[in-house]
């Protein structure tokens, strides 16, 4: 198992209250595999990326749960450690592509430096395979392109770049946390078959945060339905689209309208909104909105049971075909 | 990067029309003959009537007004701006003189600043909460609220006067001229401290205030989190990252001080009888000297107007975005 | 509404105090003609009652609307969600300490300015006998000292904190009417109107603020309106650049653009919707440039060109000093340091009502 997430919890201690971003999340990631972490706005998908990494930000931090990768409790290795892991092991690609690129260098030095840091290259070797990565991320005339600064490229090749940094090191695990949804339909369609590529080339696992179920459906072997901080549902792709035990997984199913469908059918959107976080639901979160609930779901968060062969759901409700 | 030079350069030439046109005004919102400005009315007693006339036409005071702005502007373009009533010289050779000693404060002031301000930010903003970054910040802006002359009366008073630490005042010590070259540059340095000290302690509060905001606000962008996650040191991501993308603006803020420090050299030559312009412009209102007290206001603003063209020409070098890209800042 | 009876009844209570400790020194103000006294005899009697009445007001307004425990207003406005910005606002500023304690040494400055007359137990300007009283050094009847023709020290303080708020104060008022009806202008009218306006701005701005001061001293022989409106009009030009650029701003927004859809004239839209949002940050900016007037004003004392003696200011009773920084600690320090803490106090007000009414900071909760 290359990433092993148990129990993983995560707080915001808020002037106002205690915001329980990720409370008591599990899932496992294997070698080589696509895992799509899907879920509204504000659920905590993005959280749950950054504790991997312990880069939960202030006033947020990780009050529980170990992470294990390739074995290792990440939580609990020296700094110098982790450090390594960060970038060399593990590598993460952000939302807004030109985001995550510093505006003053150009994006060559930015590459250079992550291979000398991690890759132990001298400057004049970096240089080189900084162009040769460039190009193998699909940006035309990598030499030029490599002297350019972030305002130069245009959004998919910002993300092109981004990428660029993040897999260089040849990670093991690659996080990106919406890493398309920025960016033009047409333009979406590259990245994640770049992402595919490069996934199959250096034997990449990846966790795939999004909330575009479309996107999912392409590219994830496996999908973790998250709902306020919590998952409800995980298994493989095809099965959950096919078949979604969660009451809330078949709302964001049936919320996505497809191009067949005729003209005047009304959008089915989720009843209700996502509550404040500050303020949740007692029992089952989704309870208010949910059209199976009944009293039972307003006591006790429901536990989370095995419902078939890899399959996971957290609902009283749920049935099993 | 010239092309952007080029177009401030331009610029900056209606400012300084400007700034003369002012003056200009000012000489003849002025209660009295704008002949006085010229021309000390005790000295117009003694003079020959040809003489007075010829001033007169000098400056086209009987001229219809554009007329006479015309004038102005092309004497002050030429740098004839009159005789000082006090010292029967020409003020641009009295300012020549006491520029060099106001810009030898206002710029060691500025490297003091400059120096002290950053390091104290950075401090501050990486160890954010910390006691010493309430101290910096809460000291910061006690310092800043201090007048300037009366920190350097009180200094002097405490290390000149009591301790014998500094000289209470002027550029050099008596037997300046028996030193060796090292000698010379130590006494003056040594002349320089208290005036140096007072007037970019205040400057540098301010910075290291701007500074921690800066950079605190630089550390929460997102590619200070990229950064991060890609495994480099936090030093190296503060020194290196977010250093350089912080300090971009601070030349900018810098070019916003000079008015301040040109002002706060006017009061600390004076407690320290420096013979900088300031010291001339308060000796010259004492003594209604108005050619004088016109001409060195009008000399700071050009100051100030050169200075930020250099602050924005450094500015255009330092930030990529504005030397390739469109011109226009972050 | 009890923090707001807790101050008047404070503010009543000081008063009260001076009235008694002062009693005798009343009296004999009460009919003298001159107007500093008539002020002070007149404030020290009309403001413990005006609190009485505030207080009485707020308590039958209250027990009017007690009798039902009003789950809405009541628990919201306890809670802090109070319904206009302004009272989210002051909420906040009552809430940060360092912004209320500058705000009571501020308070406390302008009582012993306006109170002197009855504060101060010698005449600042009288000369009795230079000889025998000449620079002593602090001690209970002189708790600042005496300066080198015999006076005393406080009650020159105490009178000069008059001049040095009352000039900062009014300045501010000039700079800031001057430079919003300015920017109000440029920004309204938009086009050649603005751009010319602004020029004019800009050239102005290249002067350093202290140098303009002076020469404009300098050129029209100061008396104290004059130095008024001196300080005043060398100092608008920030408000006007601001204004002008929030007006700019406003006019395009749908708030705004909603107005003139429901057929506001431009006066209403002005006045009504645009000046209030531009305000608030105007009044932080004023906040600081009193702390920025009482220096300007204090140097041009101190080099001998704005208040002159006889008339005490902080910054002419530094220039005293100076002359005697070696006999005489005291002459130097005392001015001194009420100008740097009614400047630090100006200063911390500032950033106090910079954070109660910047939304910025209200967001930065949640981020």
């Amino acid at each position: 198992m290359l990433l092993r997430v148990e129990d993983l919890a995560a707080t915001f201690f808020l002037d106002d209250g205690e915001l329980r971003a990720v409370d008591g999340v599990t899932f496992e990631i294997g070698e080589g595999e696509t895992v799509a972490l899907v879920g509204e706005s504000g659920c905590g998908k993005t959280i749950v990326a950054l504790s991997i990494l312990d880069l939960v930000p202030s006033p947020g931090r990780i009050v529980g749960g170990r992470i294990l990768f390739r074995g290792t409790d990440l939580r609990r290795v020296t700094p110098e450690t982790l450090r390594r892991v960060r970038g060399g092991e593990i590598g993460m690609v952000f939302q807004e592509p030109g985001a995550a690129l510093n505006p003053v260098f150009p994006i060559g030095r930015q590459i250079c430096e992550v291979l000398e840091l991690h890759r132990g290259m001298t400057r004049h070797e970096a240089d080189g395979e900084a162009i040769r990565v460039l190009g193998g991320v699909g940006i035309p005339d990598p030499e030029k392109r490599a002297k350019a600064y972030s305002f130069e490229l245009s959004g998919g090749m910002r993300q092109r770049a981004v990428i660029a940094i993040a897999t260089c090191t040849r990670p093991r695990l690659l996080i990106a946390d919406e890493p398309t949804t920025a960016l033009d339909v047409t333009v979406q369609a590259d990245i994640l078959d770049l992402l595919r590529d490069l996934q199959e080339d250096y034997r990449m696992a990846t966790l795939l945060i999004t909330h575009d179920l479309g996107v999912v459906a392409e590219t994830a072997d496996r999908t973790l339905v998250m709902y306020t901080g919590k998952l409800f549902e995980t298994g493989p792709t095809d099965r959950i689209f096919d078949d979604p035990y969660h009451p809330y997984t078949n709302g964001l199913l049936r919320a996505v309208p497809s191009l067949g469908s005729g003209r005047g059918e009304p959008l089915r959107g989720i009843p209700g909104s996502v509550p404040d976080l500050l303020r949740l639901p007692a029992g089952c979160t989704f309870h208010p909105r949910c059209e199976l609930a009944d009293a039972e779901c307003a006591v006790r968060f429901p536990p989370t049971r095995t419902m078939g062969p890899a399959r996971e759901c957290a609902c009283y409700k749920a049935t099993a075909t | 990067m010239t092309r952007y030079t080029l177009r401030r350069l331009i610029q900056a030439i209606p400012l300084l029309l400007g700034i003369a046109t002012i003056t200009f005004v000012v000489i003849h919102l002025a209660p009295g003959d704008p002949m006085d400005m010229f021309l000390a009315p005790r000295l117009r007693r003694q003079m020959d009537p040809e003489v007075i006339e010829l001033l007169r036409q000098r400056f086209g005071l009987d001229q219809p007004i554009h007329v006479q702005l015309g004038k102005w502007l092309v004497n002050v373009a030429q740098g004839d701006l009159g005789e000082s009533f006090r010292y029967r010289r020409p003020v641009t050779a009295l300012i020549a003189e006491r520029i060099p000693y106001t810009l030898q404060l206002a710029g060691l002031a500025l490297l003091f600043d400059a120096l002290i301000g950053i390091a104290l930010g950075i401090y501050s903003a990486v160890k954010q909460y910390s006691l010493a970054d309430r101290a910096i910040t809460v000291g910061s802006l006690a310092i800043h609220s201090i007048p300037g002359f009366w920190l350097a009366i009180m200094l002097v008073m405490v290390f000149s006067v009591n301790l014998g630490w500094f000289p209470i005042s002027q550029t050099r010590s008596l037997d300046y001229d028996l030193l060796s070259t090292w000698g010379k540059i130590g006494d003056r340095l040594w002349h320089l401290a208290l005036p140096v000290f007072v007037l970019g302690v205040a400057q540098a509060a301010g910075t290291a205030r701007y500074m921690r905001n800066r950079l605190l606000e630089v550390l929460s962008e997102e590619y200070i989190l990229a950064a991060r996650a890609r495994g480099l040191r936090e030093r190296t991501v503060i020194l290196k990252h977010a250093l350089r993308n912080a300090l971009i603006p601070i030349v900018t803020i810098y070019g916003m001080s000079l008015p301040f420090l040109l002002g706060g050299a006017v009061l600390i030559e004076n407690v320290f009888a420096w013979p900088g312009m300031g010291l001339l412009a308060t000796e010259a209102v004492g003594a209604r000297d108005y050619p004088v007290i016109l001409a060195t206001t009008m000399m700071a603003a050009v100051l100030v107007i050169l200075g930020n063209l250099l602050a924005d020409i450094t500015y255009s070098i330092v930030d990529p975005r504005i030397s390739l890209g469109d011109g226009k800042p972050a | 509404m009890r923090r707001r009876t807790l101050h008047l009844l404070g503010l009543a209570a000081v008063m009260v105090a001076v009235l008694a400790l002062r009693w005798d020194v009343f009296r004999e103000q009460w009919s003298t003609p001159a107007p500093d006294a008539w002020i002070a005899t007149r404030f020290v009697l009309i403001v413990p009652l005006a609190c009485g009445l505030l207080i009485l007001r707020d308590a039958i307004r209250r027990r009017r609307s007690a009798p039902s425990p009003d789950a809405g207003g009541e628990t919201a406005r306890a809670e802090g969600h109070g319904r206009s910005p302004y009272r989210v606002a002051m909420r906040r500023f009552a809430e940060n300490g360092l912004a209320m304690g500058a705000l009571y040494v501020i308070a406390a400055l302008c009582l012993l300015a306006i109170l002197a007359p009855l504060l101060a137990s010698f005449d600042p300007t009288a000369i009795e006998d230079p000889v025998a009283t000449r620079h002593l050094p602090p001690s209970v009847g002189h708790p600042f000292g005496t300066d080198e023709y015999g006076r005393d020290w406080l009650s020159r303080a105490l009178y000069g904190a008059r001049v040095s708020l009352s000039v900062a104060i009014l300045a501010v008022i000039v700079a800031v009417t001057f430079g919003t009806i300015y920017g109000s202008v440029a920004g309204y009218f938009g086009g050649f109107v603005d751009n010319a306006l602004m020029r004019i701005v800009d050239v102005i701005m290249a002067f350093p603020t202290f140098f303009l001061m002076l020469m404009l001293v300098g050129v029209f022989e100061a008396n104290l309106l004059a130095l008024v409106l001196i300080l005043g009009l060398t100092s608008w030009t920030g408000t006007a650049r601001f204004i002008r650029g929030e007006i700019l701003s406003l006019k395009e927004r749908e708030f705004i653009e909603a107005a003139r859809a429901m057929g506001l004239p431009h006066r209403l839209i002005i006045f009504r919707h645009l000046i209030p949002n531009a305000l608030a940050p105007v009044l932080v900016s004023a906040a600081l440039m009193v702390g920025g007037m009482i220096g300007a004003e204090a140097g041009l004392s101190f080099l001998g060109i704005g208040i002159r003696p006889p008339t005490p200011s902080w910054g002419n009773m530094v220039s005293q000093g100076r002359e005697a920084i070696f006999v005489a600690w005291w002459v130097a320090l005392f001015p001194g340091l009420l100008l740097s803490i009614t400047i630090l106090s100006f200063n911390l007000l500032a950033d106090g009502l910079r954070d109660a009414l910047d939304p910025k900071t209200l967001m930065r909760k949640y981020v």
